[in-house]
């Protein structure tokens, strides 16, 4: 899995935290401080394994963990329409 | 037919006729202003019984806005506009005082954007020299605040409140577009002193924001239309400043005016009903 943010969106980072708003403007999405450095992360396309050794490297988590949370991320926001996703490239 | 109003220092200018005549002329007449150039404009075509097919058909969808080589379309029951320059739409409407404010509420959202400026959905109340804003959704309880509003707190309005940085800090403004107040808006503006986020409750209670928390409500209540990314960063840098720029407050707030005690003047006692 391949992925990097929706080039539509527009975000700003205020006090350690995203607001990412999607193209149509509806329904603003504030990211936690994980949610937020992996975000700032995928300016450019990451795979799955590049977050995860990233995020495992600056927070004190299992590489299993850090995955099963990377996952669940990339859904939710591909969901709303944020990233763009290969999925062709797991 | 042209008139001229201005709205947070924004000189409006509209052609054209709306129908809703003695509508217009109570809710509008107070920002009425002289002829001269305007930072906004509306050429209204009216068209009486005017229903946009391709929202009474469901053809615009999701997405009433249409970007087509470079010009933004945007689409209504009520009227089908076009931005033909910047701050300036062209539109076949019903000819009704709702479709104008329609209208106005785009170009001022266009315009204040890009002044880091906002177009809350607030109250806005006069205290002395300096404006509060009661921001909310519908139902969080504006009109309820502004029908209890004591004597010495002038309301601006109940539905939308224009939020503008100047060089002295962040100033605030009535608008034309009332809500169910049914009243006209006052034009007046003033320093915008605080952002109270109101909420109905039991009790009366002020607690202070932090700036991400004031910035998370005001996103949630600012005006915001869906002309693109970067319009869509414009928005989101105005709500960031002034986040950073107001004291805000989650304010819980009784529905019988009771919370007014908690923004009396000094040399006020008690709260009128």
């Amino acid at each position: 899995m391949r992925f990097v943010q929706n080039p539509q969106t527009a975000w700003r980072v205020l006090e350690g935290h995203a607001f990412v708003v999607p193209e149509g403007g509806a329904g603003v999405v504030e990211l936690d401080e994980v949610g937020t450095f992996i975000w700032q992360l995928i300016t450019s396309e990451c795979s799955l394994d590049d977050v995860v050794e990233h995020i495992c490297a600056e927070f004190e988590v299992e590489p299993d963990r850090a995955r099963e949370d990377c996952v669940a991320f990339v859904r939710d926001l591909g969901g709303r329409g944020l990233l763009v996703i290969r999925e062709d490239a797991l | 037919m042209s008139r001229w109003y201005e709205i947070g220092g924004l000189r409006l200018r509209v052609d054209g006729e709306v129908f809703e005549r003695d509508l217009l002329a109570e809710r509008y007449h107070p920002f009425e202003a002289t002829e001269g150039p305007a930072d906004l404009r509306v050429e209204i075509h009216p068209v009486p019984g005017f229903q946009n097919r391709a929202v009474a058909e469901g053809r615009a969808g999701d997405d009433p806005y249409v970007l087509r080589d470079g010009v933004w379309t945007i689409h209504r029951l009520d009227y089908e506009a076009t931005l033909v320059g910047p701050g300036h739409l062209r539109a076949r409407t019903d000819g009704t005082l709702g479709a104008l404010n329609g209208l106005l509420r785009h170009l001022l959202v266009w315009a204040l954007h890009e002044r880091k400026g906002l177009l809350l959905h607030a109250a806005g109340i006069r205290v002395g020299a300096g404006i509060r804003a009661l921001a909310g959704p519908s139902g969080a309880g504006k009109t309820t605040a502004c029908r209890h509003a004591p004597s010495w707190a002038m309301v601006l309005g109940d539905e939308h409140l224009v939020v503008l940085p100047r060089d002295d800090g962040l100033w605030a403004w009535g608008t034309p577009i009332v809500g169910e107040l049914a009243r006209p808006g006052n034009p007046a503006g003033g320093p915008l002193q605080s952002i109270d986020f109101i909420e109905h409750a039991h009790d009366n209670v002020r607690t202070a924001l932090d700036i991400r928390e004031t910035a998370r409500r005001l996103i949630g209540c600012t005006v915001f239309y869906p002309f693109g990314r970067d319009r869509n960063a414009l928005a989101l840098e105005a709500c960031a400043s002034t986040a950073a720029r107001v004291a805000a407050y989650r304010l819980r707030a009784r529905g019988d005016g009771s919370f007014w005690e908690l923004f009396a003047p000094p040399d006020h006692a008690g709260v009128p009903g």
